[in-house]
C-alpha cells in the first residue's frame, strides 16, 4: 500500500501499477544499491534511456516498436544551415533572408516538437531530438556572431575575464559592470579552460558557453525527471521550457547566467529528490550544497532565485505533512545554501545588495504605481515592436499560463487540491510577467529577466501535472494538433520576446547608437588601441556604441547620460562643471551619428527615450564643431570616422 | 551494520577481495594517469591535438566523475554525465578561488599543475578506497563475469541470434551517420557564418593617435596603424608650436602601426595631419594636443 509520500509524489491516477518511481538523479554516497534513490531509475539496468520501458513506450505498442527518430536531430542540422544561410544573406543585404530564417526557425521547433509529441518515440529519440535542438540554438547564436564576441553584455564579461588574465588574479577592475569581479565562475571556467587547452579567448569561451548550455537541457531533463517517469512528459516539457524568451540567445551568450542557470537546476533537483525520498540524504544535500556554491560564485540574481526556491521548497516540506520527513535534510540544503551566500555577499560581494536593490525597488513602483499609469505609458511600455510580434510575445505567455490554469482546475475536480495550487500559482506567476511587462515603466526590462527562472519553475510544475493527469496527454489528432500549436505560439513568442529584437534579427546592417549592430571594426579597433595607449580608467563619453566598446575592452570607464552636452551647440559652463564634477578626460565622437536616427530610440545610455530629448532623426551635426573649436582640446585619436577629444588641457578643465 | 562494512570480514563472499585492487579499478586508475600524461605532454609539446581534448577533459569531465566513483553514486550514465560535468564544474571553480586564496596567479602551469593533480589525487583516492572497501557483489582482482551466452565458447547453445550480432558495429551506423551529418551541418554553418562575417566587416581605414608620454607631458607618442589591407605611404605634416611645419613620409605594411616620438619645447599647440589611406571628409586625418 503506497504510503502518503508516494502517493504525494510518486503515483499519478492510471499509471500502471508497479511501473518504477522516477528516479533520484543524484549521489548517494555508500548506498550501494538499496533505496529509490540508488539507481532505481526507470530506465534499462545501464541506465540507457533507450531501454526504458515505462509507460510512455509501454503502451500501445511496447518498446520493441519505439522509433529511434534519427530524423530529428538531422532536421535540426538542416534547420541550423537555414539560419546560417539567412544570416549569411542578411549579411549581403538579400531580401529572402528574413523568409529564410523563420523557415529554419521553425523547422528547428517542428523538428523537436514532432518527436517529443509523436507517439512510440524512444526515449532516447526524444532526448536526441533536445540535444539537437539545444545544439542548434546554440549554434546560431554562433553564427549570428561568428569572429568575437560582441553583445555589450558580453563585452562587459570579456572585460572582466582580460582583466584576470592580465593580472593573473581574481577580482580585477570593472568600470562598465562593475559587480561581474565578484561573481567571476564564468570568467574562471573561461580561463581554466584557456590555460589547460592553450586555446584563446573567443574558442574557449564558445566551448564554456556551448557546454553550460548543453547541461542545462540536460538538467532540465533530470529535473523534470524527478517528477515522472514518462520520457514524453519529460520531454515535452523540456522543450517548453527550452522555447523560453531567455534560451535562444541568453542563456547561449558570454554572460553569468550561462553556467550558473545549470547548476541552479541541479541544485533543486537535489532538493526535489530529497522531497521525494528523505533516505541516506546526505550525498544528495553535499551535491546540493556544491550546486549552490557554484552559483553564487558565478551569479547574484541566479544565487538569489536558488535562495527563495530551495527555501520555499524546505518551508512547505515543513508544513505539508506527507513530505515532513524530507524537511530536516531540506532545511539543511536550504540553510547551507543561504550561510554560503551571506559569507560570499559579506566578505567578496558586498555591493550585491545595492546592485540588485534597483531592480527590486523598480519592481515595488510598479505595484505602487499601479494605478496610477497613463494611457500613455503602457504604450510605451509595450516597447516599439511590430504588433504581431509583441501579440506573439504576449500570447506566449498566455499559452503557458492557460495550459497551466487548465490542468489545475482539472486536478482540482479529482480532489488534488494541493496539485491545483501548484499549478495555479504558477498559471498566476505568468499572468504576473504580462502585468509587469505591460503596466512597469521598465516592464519590458523586468519581464525580460524572468523566464529563464519562472519557466524553469512552470515547467517542473506542468511535468507533475501532467504526470498525475495522464489522461492530459492525449494522442489523438485534435490534442496532437493543439500541443503542437501551443509550441509554435511557445517557440515563435520565445524569439520575438527574446533577443535581439526585429531590426537587429539578421546580422549585418550598421546601425549607429544600435546595440551590437553599432560594434563594427572601427568601434572595436578603437577599443583596442585605447587599451594600449590611453591610461586604464580614464573617465569619457561617447555614444552607446562607443560606450559599449570602451568601456569593457577598451579599459576606459563610461560616465551615463551625456546627451546634454552633446546635443548643446557650444561650449556650456554647465557642461564645464560636469567635465570637472565627473572628471571627464575624453569625448567620443562617431560621426556616423549624424547620418541615421537611432535604432534603439536615443544615441546615448542613460537616457530614456521619451525624455525630451528629439531623436527622431539623425544627430544634428553643428552640435559636435564645438569640440573641434573650444580652446585647448586635444585630439588623441582620428580614424576618419571616430574621434577621441582629449579635455584635459581644454576650456572644460580650467 | 555500517560497522561490519568497514571490517570486511572473510566468510563473506562479498568482501573476498578486500585488501587487493580490482582490474577495472586498476583501469580506471591508469587510464586517468595516461590522460594527465597526455595533457602533460601536449602542454610541454605545444601539441594542441593532446592538449585540447586533454585539457578539456580534465577541466570538464573526469574530475567530477572521479568524485562520483569516490563517494560511489548509483546512477544511470546519463545523469553521471550531467552531475559530472556539474561537479566538474565545481572543481575548476574550487581550484582557481583556492590559486587565489593563497596568493597564487592563475598561470598555465599554476592551473595545468592543480587541475592534473587534484585529478590523480582523486583517482589514487578511489582507488585505495575500492581497494580497501570493494563494491559488493564483485570480487577483486578478476574479469567482470562475462554476460550470459558471450563466453570464449560463444553464444550458449539455443540462443537465438540478436540483431547485430556478430557486427554489434552496425547498430552504431545509423547513430555515426546522424552524428557525422550533424557535425558537418554545424561545420558548414559556422564556416559560411565566419567566411559572410569577415566579408561584411573589412573595413578600409588607417587610425592615427597622438598621446603624450606619462613621463614627460611635453613628449608625444604619434602612431600611424594601416588597417587599409594593402600597403599605404602616409604623408605627415607636423605642426609644433614655435616651428615651421616639418613633413615626412611614411609607408606602412597592411596590418602594422608605425610611431614616433616628438618632443616639444614651447607651449602652444602640437598638430599633425596625415595624408593617405581611405578617403576622409576632410582630406586627411587630424590629430592635435595643446601643450602647456
Amino acid at each position: 500500500m503506497p504510503s502518503d509520500r508516494q502517493r504525494l509524489l510518486d503515483r499519478p491516477h492510471e499509471e500502471p501499477a508497479g511501473s518504477p518511481p522516477a528516479d533520484a538523479g543524484t549521489a548517494e554516497a555508500g548506498t550501494a544499491g538499496s533505496g529509490p534513490a540508488a539507481g532505481t531509475d526507470a530506465a534499462g539496468p545501464d541506465g540507457d534511456p533507450d531501454k526504458t520501458a515505462t509507460p510512455d513506450n509501454a503502451a500501445p505498442d511496447g518498446p520493441a516498436t519505439a522509433r529511434p527518430a534519427r530524423w530529428a536531430p538531422a532536421l535540426c542540422g538542416v534547420a541550423l544551415l537555414l539560419v546560417a544561410a539567412a544570416f549569411a544573406g542578411g549579411r549581403s543585404q538579400a531580401s529572402w533572408a528574413m523568409g529564410g530564417y523563420w523557415a529554419g526557425q521553425l523547422l528547428l521547433v517542428s523538428a523537436a516538437g514532432a518527436a517529443c509529441l509523436l507517439p512510440r518515440i524512444s526515449p532516447a529519440g526524444r532526448t536526441g531530438a533536445l540535444f539537437g535542438f539545444t545544439a542548434a540554438q546554440f549554434l546560431i547564436k554562433v553564427a549570428y556572431s561568428p569572429v568575437h564576441v560582441k553583445f555589450a553584455d558580453e563585452l562587459q564579461h570579456w572585460q572582466t575575464t582580460l582583466g584576470m588574465l592580465d593580472s593573473g588574479r581574481l577580482f580585477p577592475t570593472n568600470h562598465s559592470l562593475p559587480i561581474s569581479p565578484v561573481f567571476p565562475g564564468l570568467e574562471i571556467l573561461t580561463v581554466v579552460v584557456m590555460k589547460t587547452t592553450g586555446l584563446s579567448f573567443f574558442p574557449a569561451a564558445l566551448v564554456v558557453c556551448g557546454l553550460s548550455t548543453m547541461l542545462l537541457t540536460a538538467a532540465v531533463l533530470l529535473l523534470v525527471r524527478q517528477m515522472t517517469p514518462r520520457w514524453d512528459v519529460v520531454a515535452l516539457v523540456t522543450l517548453v521550457y527550452l522555447c523560453n524568451p531567455n534560451h535562444g540567445f541568453f542563456t547561449s551568450m558570454y554572460l553569468y547566467t550561462t553556467p550558473a542557470l545549470p547548476l541552479l537546476v541541479l541544485a533543486l533537483a537535489q532538493a526535489v529528490s530529497l522531497l521525494r525520498d528523505p533516505r541516506r540524504p546526505v550525498g544528495r544535500v553535499a551535491l546540493g550544497l556544491v550546486c549552490a556554491g557554484g552559483v553564487l560564485v558565478t551569479h547574484h540574481l541566479t544565487m538569489v532565485v536558488c535562495l527563495v526556491l530551495l527555501a520555499t521548497i524546505a518551508v512547505s516540506a515543513a508544513l505539508v505533512r506527507p513530505v515532513r520527513r524530507s524537511a530536516a535534510a531540506l532545511g539543511a540544503l536550504a540553510a547551507g545554501s543561504v550561510a554560503l551566500s551571506v559569507a560570499w555577499v559579506a566578505l567578496v560581494a558586498p555591493d550585491t545588495v545595492g546592485y540588485l536593490g534597483g531592480p527590486l525597488l523598480a519592481l515595488g513602483e510598479t505595484f505602487t504605481q499601479f494605478g496610477a499609469v497613463e494611457s500613455g505609458q503602457v504604450a510605451g511600455a509595450a516597447s516599439s515592436k511590430p504588433l504581431v510580434e509583441t501579440a506573439f510575445s504576449l500570447a506566449a505567455i498566455l499559452v503557458l499560463a492557460g495550459a497551466a490554469g487548465l490542468l489545475g482546475l482539472r486536478s482540482w475536480r479529482r480532489r488534488e487540491r494541493w496539485l491545483a495550487v501548484l499549478l495555479i500559482g504558477v498559471a498566476g506567476l505568468e499572468a504576473l510577467i504580462v502585468i509587469i511587462r505591460v503596466v512597469s515603466p521598465r516592464g519590458e526590462e523586468l519581464a525580460g529577466r524572468s523566464p529563464a527562472y519562472v519557466t524553469l519553475v512552470v515547467a517542473a510544475v506542468l511535468g507533475l501535472g501532467l504526470h498525475r493527469l495522464p489522461a492530459a496527454v492525449r494522442r489523438g489528432r485534435v490534442w496532437l494538433a493543439g500541443a503542437a500549436a501551443a509550441l509554435l505560439v511557445l517557440f515563435v513568442g520565445g524569439i520575438t520576446a527574446g533577443w535581439p529584437p526585429s531590426w537587429l534579427r539578421l546580422p549585418g546592417t550598421y546601425h549607429a547608437a544600435g546595440y551590437e549592430a553599432a560594434v563594427d571594426a572601427h568601434t572595436l579597433q578603437l577599443g583596442w588601441w585605447s587599451r594600449e595607449h590611453l591610461p586604464a580608467g580614464g573617465r569619457f563619453i561617447s555614444d552607446f556604441g562607443n560606450q559599449t566598446v570602451l568601456g569593457t575592452i577598451g579599459g576606459l570607464d563610461p560616465v551615463n547620460s551625456p546627451a546634454p552636452m552633446f546635443y548643446r551647440p557650444e561650449f556650456d559652463w554647465g557642461d564645464r562643471s560636469m567635465v570637472q564634477d565627473l572628471e571627464i578626460r575624453y569625448v567620443v565622437v562617431d560621426r556616423r551619428i549624424t547620418l541615421a536616427p537611432p535604432a534603439r530610440g536615443t544615441f546615448f545610455i542613460g537616457d530614456p527615450p521619451e525624455g525630451g530629448t528629439d531623436t527622431s532623426g539623425p544627430f544634428p551635426a553643428a552640435s559636435l564643431t564645438k569640440f573641434d573649436t573650444t580652446q585647448g582640446t586635444g585630439i588623441v585619436f582620428d580614424d576618419g570616422t571616430i574621434r577621441v577629444y582629449d579635455l584635459s588641457n581644454s576650456r572644460y578643465a580650467w | 551494520m555500517p560497522g561490519s562494512r568497514r571490517t570486511a570480514p572473510a566468510a563473506d563472499p562479498r568482501w573476498a577481495g578486500a585488501g587487493r585492487p580490482a582490474v577495472a579499478d586498476l583501469r580506471v586508475f591508469v587510464a586517468v594517469l595516461a590522460l594527465c600524461a597526455l595533457f602533460a605532454a601536449g602542454t610541454l609539446a605545444g601539441a594542441p591535438v593532446l592538449r585540447v581534448p586533454a585539457g578539456l577533459l580534465l577541466t570538464f569531465a573526469v574530475p567530477g566523475l572521479l568524485v562520483l566513483r569516490l563517494v560511489r553514486a548509483r546512477m544511470p550514465r546519463w545523469q553521471a554525465a550531467t552531475v559530472g560535468v556539474a561537479l566538474s564544474f565545481a572543481v575548476a571553480l574550487g581550484a582557481v578561488l583556492l590559486l587565489e586564496a593563497t596568493g597564487t596567479a592563475a598561470s598555465t602551469a599554476g592551473v595545468g599543475w592543480l587541475l592534473g593533480g587534484l585529478t590523480v589525487a582523486l583517482a589514487g583516492a578511489d582507488l585505495v578506497a575500492r581497494t580497501i572497501r570493494p563494491v559488493p557483489g564483485r570480487p577483486a582482482g578478476d574479469e567482470p563475469a562475462p554476460a550470459a551466452g558471450s563466453g570464449p565458447d560463444g553464444p550458449a547453445p539455443g540462443t537465438p541470434p540478436r540483431a547485430g550480432a556478430g557486427r554489434p558495429w552496425r547498430r552504431y551506423v545509423p547513430v555515426a551517420a546522424v552524428a557525422v551529418f550533424c557535425a558537418a551541418a554545424a561545420a558548414t554553418a559556422v564556416t559560411v557564418s565566419v567566411h559572410s562575417e569577415r566579408v561584411t566587416a573589412a573595413e578600409s581605414f588607417t587610425q592615427v593617435g597622438l598621446v603624450p608620454e606619462p613621463s614627460d607631458p611635453r613628449s608625444f607618442t604619434v602612431s600611424v596603424t594601416n588597417r587599409e589591407g594593402t600597403p599605404v605611404p602616409y604623408r605627415l605634416v607636423v605642426t609644433a608650436p614655435g616651428t615651421e611645419p616639418v613633413e615626412r613620409t611614411v609607408t606602412v605594411p597592411a596590418g602594422r602601426t608605425w610611431s614616433d616620438r616628438i618632443t616639444v619645447t614651447t607651449a602652444g599647440t602640437l598638430e599633425i595631419r596625415v595624408y593617405g589611406g581611405t578617403p576622409t571628409a576632410a582630406g586627411h586625418r587630424e590629430v592635435r594636443a595643446a601643450v602647456l
